[in-house]
């Protein structure tokens, strides 16, 4: 892991400070991707990428997905607080125009502040690199110092290579409506510990699996 | 992980077939009615030898069209004597019967004899041979169509005719339990539908696994109606049934002259889907209270749910027989009559019925066994019975049948009437087998500590119609989205009479088409309710439904007057949709599409 100076990014005025999580990761492969806070400027972005998911993908990550991410769900997703609604992207800084190529996110339970919705989501032409690890695990960890212990997420049952591997470490998985489960996934109560912890292995497991092509979160 | 198996089961000799129990009793009684359909006002008897003989000569005809053991040929028609005869004598040849609905669409038939490479195509009307046409270029493996309504099997009698019989006594005295008898393609809920290889052992299992469980019931007279498609396994498995255990199959003509029907032929025994016990149960009630006796009616029902659930409790309360008695005068002779009067064995299947009206039709004097299974297991791998009849639940596991829940609730199963896979799909089949063995159901349920099993949700995302019919939303929606104008679609009809469609505009897209189609100065509120933009819609869903049978098609839809948002939780935190949040906020709009 190296820190990253030259393409450091910068959090917009008046947001909330989260540049503690940029930095860039070495992957196996030998290549390097910036992990930053997703900002309101990677709108276009977000928009373009995601003509790039295939449909398969789409349909994994957001269930009924719409043909194209219209501007009041785009707003949406780049609204970002930092502290409530978290994102995280991941730019391959190795190529020339230095793409996004995945993005993790959470969004505080309104009713339950110590639990947060999760999802990411890896470019296929991306997968097997581990970058979904990555991801996940500054994910984790930013949720941790936002007070937050529990993760859940919808994932189709039809995502089983994911379910099996959130299964394996403890997740809790329910039946919610026709076709869909219910996760949840209790996060290590310190920080200090989460290189180490199960939900770590998890996240290894989960994210290699991602890497498949087969899943999206 | 909690398990539950049923009765010990007899093993099947390994050379037995699906021609056995008809051949038995040919030869036991040649002249015993075996099936009846209807000629004007009356329903014509055909003995038992007449159909063996013609499946014979039939079967002849498609030797001498090239089936060789193992081919497929694929039949497309509706539940007829035809549809039976045609099925044997393909299974006579040593073929594989690959069963397609009378309502799938060109694209779907296309596909279905395309993926089971058909030799060849038996249709029922000249309407679905034009129909077949554009696509026959692409489907060189198909070498010839024949058409029912045209002659089909009179053409292949003559056919056959210098074909010897010891070809058939070959053919059949090759087939066994492990040969395959017939691929029936059910959707998934993504891609294309699926070939589902069922054995001519895991049939005769699974009629020999009903008949250990209502064998009993079945009197030396009973006859069952046949209304329900024989592409559909519930039906193919209950004309089994039917043969094996002598009941008199009657065929209906069309589920639309089905209350007719049910008048002239009396039948004693009956399959059935939900839907079919909830119309006839909405005919009296809605006929009760247009005669302004709706009170009387509705404490009528609630005496013969009472009745009933006494009964099963091993006492009913004099007051509560004293008025079943009164009331079996008033209505309940009423509803058994809109049956043909005669009908005592009723089978559900297909989808839940509920336990309420199980328990009403039980308190008209109609008993009701409801079942559980899937196409890929033959399909029953449950049945209520009597001693173990128990409305809410789907009853226990067959002889022979094995069922655990697994840790997320998913309901495995294991007997002799699984499915061997899906057809060249070893992906697919991979996939709904385990470690162990065991064929993962894709439902979920719990079995209660007297073994009776419960649905309580599904893995899939299907939507299961009243008809029993599944039906995968997802490719529906996708084929919506592609169009310019909409921007999200839920397709809803669990448990209903049929699918809709619940769509959002495009806020962007709809103020150019707007402007292109006219409509520029009016307010969007105004442009949502146009007729333009209803026709606009309603093509999209016409495209959409090419892809689909007419059971599967969207015959409604309503345009919603916004998209769908996080803050009112149709769609989660990280934009997922929440069908039921979605089908909860729009309830009045989509029960105005089901009262309409």
């Amino acid at each position: 892991m190296n820190r990253s100076t030259a393409d450091a990014a910068r959090n917009e005025p008046g947001e909330h400070r989260f540049d503690d999580l940029e930095r860039v990761h070495l992957l196996a492969d030998g290549g390097h991707i910036l992990v930053r806070a997703l900002r309101a400027s990677d709108r276009l972005e977000l928009a373009e990428r995601y003509e790039e998911l295939s449909a398969a993908s789409r349909r994994l990550r957001f269930f009924n997905p719409a043909e194209h991410l219209s501007g009041h769900l785009l707003d949406y997703l780049v609204d970002v607080d930092g502290y409530h609604r978290f994102a995280l992207g991941a730019q391959a800084i190795d190529e020339p125009a230095q793409p996004g190529v995945a993005v993790a996110r959470f969004a505080r339970d309104p009713h339950d502040p110590t639990t947060a919705e999760a999802a990411v989501t890896v470019l296929e032409s991306h997968c097997n690199r581990g970058i979904g690890t990555v991801l996940l695990m500054s994910l984790v960890e930013a949720a941790l110092a936002r007070g937050i212990t529990t993760f859940t997420a919808s994932v189709l049952w039809e995502n089983q290579v994911l379910l099996d591997g959130l299964r394996a470490y403890g997740a809790v998985v329910a039946p919610a409506e026709p076709g869909v489960a219910a996760v949840r996934v209790t996060l290590p109560r310190g920080a200090e510990h989460y290189e180490e912890s199960a939900i770590s292995r998890v996240l290894r497991t989960v994210a290699t699996r991602l890497g498949s092509g087969r899943s999206s979160g | 992980m909690k398990t539950a198996s049923g009765p010990s089961l007899t093993p099947l000799a390994q050379d037995e077939h699906l021609l056995k129990p008809l051949l038995d009793r040919c030869t036991a009684e040649p002249g015993a009615v075996l099936a009846a359909s209807r000629d004007g006002d009356h329903f014509v008897d055909v003995t038992v030898k007449e159909v063996v003989d013609t499946v014979w000569r039939v079967a002849k005809g498609f030797v001498a069209c090239g089936v060789a053991p193992g081919d497929r040929v694929a039949l497309m028609s509706h539940t007829r004597l035809e549809w039976m005869i045609l099925d044997f004598a393909i299974l006579a040849a040593g073929g594989v019967t690959v069963p397609i609905y009378d309502t799938s669409s060109a694209e779907q038939v296309q596909w279905i004899v395309g993926d089971s490479e058909a030799l060849l195509f038996v249709v029922e009307t000249p309407a679905m041979l034009a129909a077949f046409a554009p696509a026959r270029a692409e489907l060189p493996a198909c070498s010839k169509v024949l058409t029912i309504d045209d002659g089909a099997l009179a053409e292949l009698q003559q056919l056959g005719e210098n074909v010897p019989d010891a070809v058939i006594d070959e053919r059949i005295a090759a087939l066994g339990i492990d040969s395959l008898a017939t691929i029936i393609y059910t959707s998934g809920t993504t891609g294309r539908p699926k070939g589902c290889m069922l054995t001519h052992g895991n049939l005769r299992y699974n009629a020999a696994q009903s008949f250990e469980a209502l064998g009993s019931e079945v009197r030396v007279d009973d006859t069952g109606l046949l209304f329900l498609p024989l592409a559909h396994a519930l039906t193919k498995g209950n004309a089994l049934f039917d043969i094996q255990t002598g009941i008199t199959i009657g065929f209906a003509t069309d589920i639309a002259h089905l209350a007719k029907e049910l008048q002239l032929f009396r039948p004693t025994t009956m399959a059935a889907v939900p839907r079919i016990f909830e119309k006839v149960y909405n005919a009296a009630s809605n006929t009760a209270h247009h005669e302004r006796k709706g009170p009387i009616f509705d404490h009528a029902v609630a005496v013969a749910i009472r009745w009933s659930r006494e009964r099963t409790n091993g006492r009913v309360w004099p007051w509560t027989a004293a008025e079943h008695l009164l009331f079996d005068r008033l209505v309940y002779r009423k509803v058994r009559h809109a049956f043909g009067g005669r009908l005592r064995l009723c089978f559900s299947g297909g989808g839940p019925l509920g336990e309420r009206l199980t328990h009403f039709f039980a308190g008209v004097g109609i008993t009701i066994y409801e079942g559980y299974g899937l196409t890929e297991t033959s399909p029953a791998l449950t049945l209520a019975r009597p001693g173990a009849w128990k409305p809410g639940t789907v009853g226990r596991p067959l002889a022979g049948t094995s069922l655990m829940i697994a840790g997320d609730g998913e309901i495995l199963a294991k007997g002799p009437q699984v499915f061997r896979g899906y057809w060249r799909n070893e992906h697919a089949t991979a996939e709904v087998f385990d470690a162990d063995g065991w064929f993962r159901t894709g439902d979920i349920g719990e079995l209660d500590d007297d073994g009776f099993l419960r649905i309580t949700g599904r893995k899939k995302e299907l939507i299961v119609t009243a008809a029993g019919k599944n039906v995968a939303p997802a490719p529906l929606e996708d084929r919506l989205r592609a169009h310019d104008l909409i921007s999200q679609a839920v397709v809803v009809g669990d448990a209903r009479p049929f699918i809709a469609a619940l769509i959002t505009i495009d806020p962007l897209a709809i103020s150019d088409w707007a402007a292109r189609n006219g409509l520029g100065d009016r307010p969007i509120g105004e442009v949502l309710l146009s007729e333009q933009l209803d026709a606009a819609i309603q093509s999209a869903v016409d495209e959409a439904n090419l892809s689909v049978s007419r059971a599967e098609s969207i015959r409604k839809f309503v345009v919603l007057g916004r998209d769908l948002t996080i803050d009112s939780g149709e769609l989660t935190a990280t934009l997922k949709v929440r069908r039921a949040v979605v089908e909860q906020a729009y309830a009045p709009q989509i029960e105005h599409i089901y009262a309409g």
